[in-house]
């Protein structure tokens, strides 16, 4: 068996296949990964790319039913004992997860967390391992380590907590190193730190290889040698990711790798939709003292226009929304709105749907406060927009879990379409969706729009879509927002 | 430290408001305590001359103002019944149920943390699923039937205590202590299992959570995880309930005293309010009160012990 290994190849999978009762999740995926190399799985949601992950960490779920082979260093994983398996992995072998808001344990201290790799590996001295962590923390850039060693979890930000956990991942000096999403929960600008911070690590640790999983392709293209793409439990594709990237010979790579639907010319005599006037957002804390979000914000937006408002988390990007939906009432200023309420698209469509109705109940809302009252009447207008937001009559008595994410927020569209209003307010619409369902919804609410005429407030943090989608982008920037060329605005954040 | 002056001043505040009530609602609810004193073959001169004596003639206002000035300087009065002074009355009684609290909270805790792991350790096992249905069996046994039982079997058949005796902890402590283990098994042995099954169902949520995985990915095995990561924030709500049930505890367990002839907090209330002893009831309702609070601020103490998360949040 060992003879026929390559000597530089790290990791083997071979015919893993991966179910849950009757329901498959992967489907003979096997591939190799070389020394000091960093791989690329590439997928949406559900393509099983983080389940082989977890199935080469050990971490699948006591349920899951596994086959095929798993070769680590020359040792077969899928033979090795529980004990054994924890003795390689946070030493040779480790990952670094999706969310670090919730994979630090909320009651330890971050600094002996961070150490805990070494405990299990059988270092007891106490002080051995604290001088290995802080120096682990300079190397991920803490700018004070010791504080950060005597924080608890909730004391850090997202990004300094992943910047812990990478620490962690890397206290072992591992030989594979896997990534899932490590920044897909955290800000654009974090992210790309956290992005240079590992391409910097990747330097340093010549020998370690990266097994590196995103859904964005951009991030794919920034940081690995090679990349897998995954679809339905299969590999489809692999090879350098350039290649992959500029001549995806598969179907789905190529559907993938589609462009974002670019805006088209506006015409410029067109109505005013929303007008704001020296808008100012405040919430007041606990003992009642006035906190500026927003102040004297102006723009406006008109029929048939697309205009995008980008601004990190906690900008007040949504507290704008909130206050032109009318969710928000504390703040001073002006703002107008021309025709029916503006309609709301929210990020999480699931939690903005009620699970227990059904899509017809959700949908005949706002036709109800339109004042449509035959029922029949009703029905057959839901119908109609079903059918333009890409849906058919049989969604009438679905209830949002049955749906899919894509699907959860065609219906959302439709709920705006129903209301027939002249502005649309889209809160990071298509950011929890992949890439090719997302340019499917912006095409849709592209067409949509050149048939309605609304307008379109397009909030998101991703700026190469901003840049693209929208006629004009606004930026919200120390509390105001700054109105200028798309390009401009985009090219100085860069 | 301002936190405890605050929680104090609200305690006084709170308790000032239920004597109140207290004396109101003893003053609507039917049955006179002099009567109830003399018995039946009383005549009315001697009830009048006692009611006088008691001062129950007075005006609730005056009533209790009265009190209330005395009892601001630790004066609760004499017990009707046993015509010794309330405080003596009840603190050889609190000090009874304390130690019976005291016992049967460690009777809870130093088996049911250790078998909630295990129950949690082998979920869907043969070991998870005896530990169900034992915990059920004994939650379902009424305490006073339990009592019955334990009273029958170590007192009559292995006398190791004198059944219907009762010996006070501050006449002779260790002699007392004979009396209380019993009681406090017996009292204990529900709660055992009601903790048990909060405790591994904590758990249970906690592995779920992204954090054991991480432990796990970091090369811990799954009992590290367990004991190191998810036992302490599983401890959070056991927490929630154990205040609650402490507090339950002390203010006397009516039923077990009574089986086990225990001369405390519980049994004084029974009686006293059978034989409208109102210097008594009052003072113990009071009692009662100061203890729930009491337990509560320790509570909150004790999940900032836990979770650092509150440590910092406004008290």
């Amino acid at each position: 068996m060992q003879d026929n290994l390559d000597q530089n190849v790290i990791l083997k999978v071979e015919d893993l296949c991966l179910s849950f009762g009757q329901k498959k999740i992967l489907k003979n995926v096997s591939f190799q990964v070389r020394k000091g190399e960093t791989v690329g799985i590439v997928g949406e949601t559900g393509s099983g790319k983080s389940m082989t992950a977890m199935a080469v960490m050990g971490l699948l779920p006591d349920n899951a039913t596994v086959s095929g082979r798993i070769t680590f260093d020359g040792r077969i994983l899928t033979k090795l004992t529980e004990k054994e398996q924890a003795a390689i992995r946070g030493d040779d072998l480790s990952m670094v997860f999706q969310d670090p808001m919730t994979f630090l344990d909320p009651v330890m201290k971050v600094g002996k967390q961070v150490g805990e790799p070494l405990r299990n590996h059988g270092i007891k001295d106490k002080k051995e391992r604290k001088k290995r962590v802080l120096e682990l923390f300079r190397k991920v850039s803490f700018k004070d380590p010791e504080l950060i060693y005597k924080s608890y979890p909730h004391e850090l930000s997202g990004g300094m907590r992943q910047r812990a956990l990478i620490a962690q991942a890397l206290i072992g000096d591992p030989k594979l190193l896997i990534a899932d999403e490590p920044t897909t929960a955290l800000d654009p600008k974090v992210a790309d730190d956290i992005l240079s911070l590992i391409e910097k690590l990747n330097m340093e640790h010549k020998d370690m290889a990266m097994l590196f999983i995103s859904h964005d392709l951009d991030i794919i293209r920034r940081m690995c040698d090679r990349v897998l793409v995954m679809y339905q439990g299969e590999l489809v594709e692999e090879g350098k990711t350039r290649d992959v990237f500029e001549r995806p010979k598969e179907e789905y790579t190529k559907t993938l790798v589609a462009d974002i639907p670019h805006c088209e010319e506006l015409a410029g005599d067109d109505d005013t939709v929303l007008k704001l006037t020296d808008v100012s957002a405040f919430y007041k804390d606990d003992s009642g003292v006035r906190h500026d979000i927003l102040e004297n914000v102006s723009f406006h937006l008109k029929e048939n226009e697309t205009l995008g408002l980008v601004g990190e988390s906690g900008s007040g990007k949504s507290t704008l929304a909130r206050i032109i939906t009318g969710l928000n009432k504390e703040y001073t200023g002006k703002y107008e709105t021309f025709g029916n309420k503006p309609q709301m698209i929210f990020q999480d469509a699931y939690s903005s749907l009620n699970p227990a109705k059904t899509v017809e109940w959700i949908m005949e809302i706002p036709l109800k406060v339109r004042g449509i009252k035959g029922r029949k009447e009703r029905r057959q207008m839901i119908i109609d927009i079903l059918e333009k937001v890409g849906l058919d009559e049989s969604y009438l008595d679905k209830k949002p879990k049955n749906l899919s994410g894509g699907q959860r927020q065609r219906v959302c569209i439709g709920c705006a379409l129903c209301s027939e209003s002249k502005l649309i307010i889209a809160d990071e619409a298509v950011s929890s969706l992949d890439v090719t369902v997302s340019s499917k919804i912006l095409k849709l609410m592209q067409d949509l729009q050149k048939e309605k005429g609304f307008g379109i407030l397009f909030i998101s943090h991703n700026m190469e879509l901003v840049s693209k989608y929208c006629h004009r982008v606004l930026k919200i920037e120390d509390k105001t927002v700054k109105e200028g060329d798309k390009y401009e605005v985009i090219n100085k954040e860069a | 430290m301002k936190y405890v002056l605050k929680r104090l001043a609200s305690l006084v505040i709170t308790l000032f408001f239920i004597s109140l009530v207290t004396f109101i609602a003893f003053d609507l609810i039917p049955g006179d305590s002099a009567l109830t004193s003399l018995g039946t073959n009383a005549t009315e001169e001697q009830i009048e001359k006692l009611r006088e004596e008691r001062g129950l003639n007075d005006p609730l206002s005056q009533r209790y103002l009265k009190w209330l000035s005395r009892a601001v300087r630790g004066d609760f009065g004499d017990s009707y019944q046993y015509k010794i002074p309330v405080t003596e009355l009840i603190g050889k009684r609190a000090v009874t149920t304390l130690l019976l609290a005291l016992m049967s909270f460690i009777f809870i805790y130093v088996p049911a943390i250790p078998l909630g792991m295990l129950a949690a350790k082998f979920t869907g096992k043969w070991q998870d699923r005896i530990s169900h249905v034992g915990s059920q069996v004994i939650m379902a046994i009424p305490p006073f039937f339990m009592g019955i039982l334990l009273t029958a079997l170590f007192g009559v058949v292995l006398n190791i205590f004198q059944p219907g005796n009762f010996v006070f902890p501050t006449d002779d402590l260790f002699k007392s202590l004979r009396y209380l283990v019993l009681p406090a098994i017996a009292i204990a042995l529900p709660k055992i299992a009601m903790v048990m099954k909060y405790l591994r169902n904590s758990v249970l949520e906690e592995t779920g959570k992204d954090y054991i995985k991480n432990a796990v990915a970091s090369g811990s095995t799954k009992k590290t995880a367990l004991w190191r990561h998810a036992f302490k924030n599983a401890m959070i709500p056991v927490i929630t309930f154990s205040t609650m049930m402490i507090g339950e505890i002390l203010s006397g367990s009516i039923v077990v005293e009574q089986v086990f002839s225990v001369q405390g907090i519980g049994r004084l209330m029974i009686t006293g309010i059978s034989m409208r002893d109102y210097p008594v009831i009052t003072a113990l309702v009071l009692y009662v009160a100061a203890i729930v609070i009491i337990i509560n601020m320790l509570g909150d103490f004790a999940y900032r012990l836990v979770d650092p998360r509150l440590r910092r949040q406004k008290l």
